[in-house]
């Protein structure tokens, strides 16, 4: 009965986020639809006040609305309603990482993907002029083809998943009851990982070299 | 209690989003940006793994491969920008010289 409910206001959310986008009539709906899910969400979550319920319930909610907005990152006519979105989806995952016990990956995923990566890409933007670069009708494989593809490779990860996972051992919940995600990976960190910790120092030490001598203007050029 | 199945099939779901996105999209920016989103899945897998195998491996492959994601970002936007000023437009369809 909680699913059928929360898949209706899923949908109710889609409608009017689809609708709001087509009439054109500025984000004024969304954003009173977006408020009314997210409470009538909370009011859901605090009346199921059990753990296993709550994160089961937020396992759906996050990764639906992972999923939605992945959805309109690659649906967009504009890049940077694209960009926006991605920093839906990414906040959304970092929830997720939360969920899952990993909150140091959590910052870092906030604060590198969604606050350092996606704030270059909209420099970018500000440095190319856009008028040339929307691309608006053809698209280079064709859409039908695509869906085809993905429903393809959704049927093959459905026939793995239903045949068992037989390939690994997997504790239901594993529970650790000892030191907190930022003492467990500093401790990994530098005892088993340093040598891929250094190494990772130079690849980003390379790839700066590389990208400022591939930006570079050319001596003379105006 | 959210079983482990969940979890992948929430990150196929993601990568193939964004792969349907990089495979039909011909804006440089929303290809980086779907590939980004594949980036996304593959470390929500390796969180997911972590937890339920109890190995912390998986987070610490998760600083990796977004300390890599970053750096390749950071490249991709430099040869768009070279590109951008040699062919005047940030369309794939128009690098076509090496077509046959």
């Amino acid at each position: 009965m909680i699913a059928a409910g929360f898949y209706a206001l899923i949908a109710w959310l889609v409608l009017s986020v689809w609708l709001a986008l087509r009439a054109r009539s500025g984000g004024a709906s969304t954003f009173w639809s977006l408020f009314i899910f997210i409470s009538i969400a909370l009011i859901i979550i605090f009346y199921f006040w059990d753990l296993t319920q709550i994160k089961s319930l937020l396992f759906y909610l996050f990764s639906t609305l992972a999923l939605l907005c992945a959805f309109y990152v690659i649906t967009s006519v504009n890049p940077v309603h694209s960009a926006c979105w991605l920093v839906g989806s990414l906040l959304n995952v970092a929830f997720l990482f939360v969920l899952l016990e990993a909150e140091f990956v959590a910052a870092v995923q906030v604060l590198i993907y969604a606050g350092a990566i996606v704030v270059m890409y909209l420099f970018m933007v500000m440095m190319i002029d856009f008028h040339r670069t929307l691309d608006l009708a053809l698209t280079r494989l064709p859409v039908p083809v695509v869906v085809a593809l993905v429903i393809l490779l959704c049927a093959e990860i459905w026939y793995l998943l239903a045949r068992g996972s037989a390939g690994f051992v997997s504790r239901p919940e594993a529970q650790p009851a000892g030191p907190g995600d930022v003492e467990a990976i500093g401790t990994a960190m530098f005892t088993s990982y340093a040598l891929p910790f250094e190494v990772i120092s130079l690849a980003l030490l390379a790839a700066l070299v590389g990208a400022v001598l591939i930006g570079k203007r050319k001596y003379g050029e105006q | 209690m959210v079983h482990l199945d969940q979890y992948i099939v929430f990150s196929t779901l993601l990568f193939l989003l964004g792969l349907a996105g990089f495979l039909s999209r011909r804006n440089l920016f929303v290809m980086l940006m779907s590939l980004e989103i594949m980036l996304n899945a593959a470390n929500v897998n390796f969180i997911a793994f972590a937890k339920y195998m109890g190995d912390i491996g998986g987070q610490m492959f998760v600083l990796f491969i977004i300390s890599i994601a970053a750096a390749d970002a950071a490249v991709a936007f430099a040869i768009i920008i070279s590109m951008y000023r040699l062919k005047g437009t940030t369309s794939v369809a128009s690098l076509r010289t090496l077509k046959g």
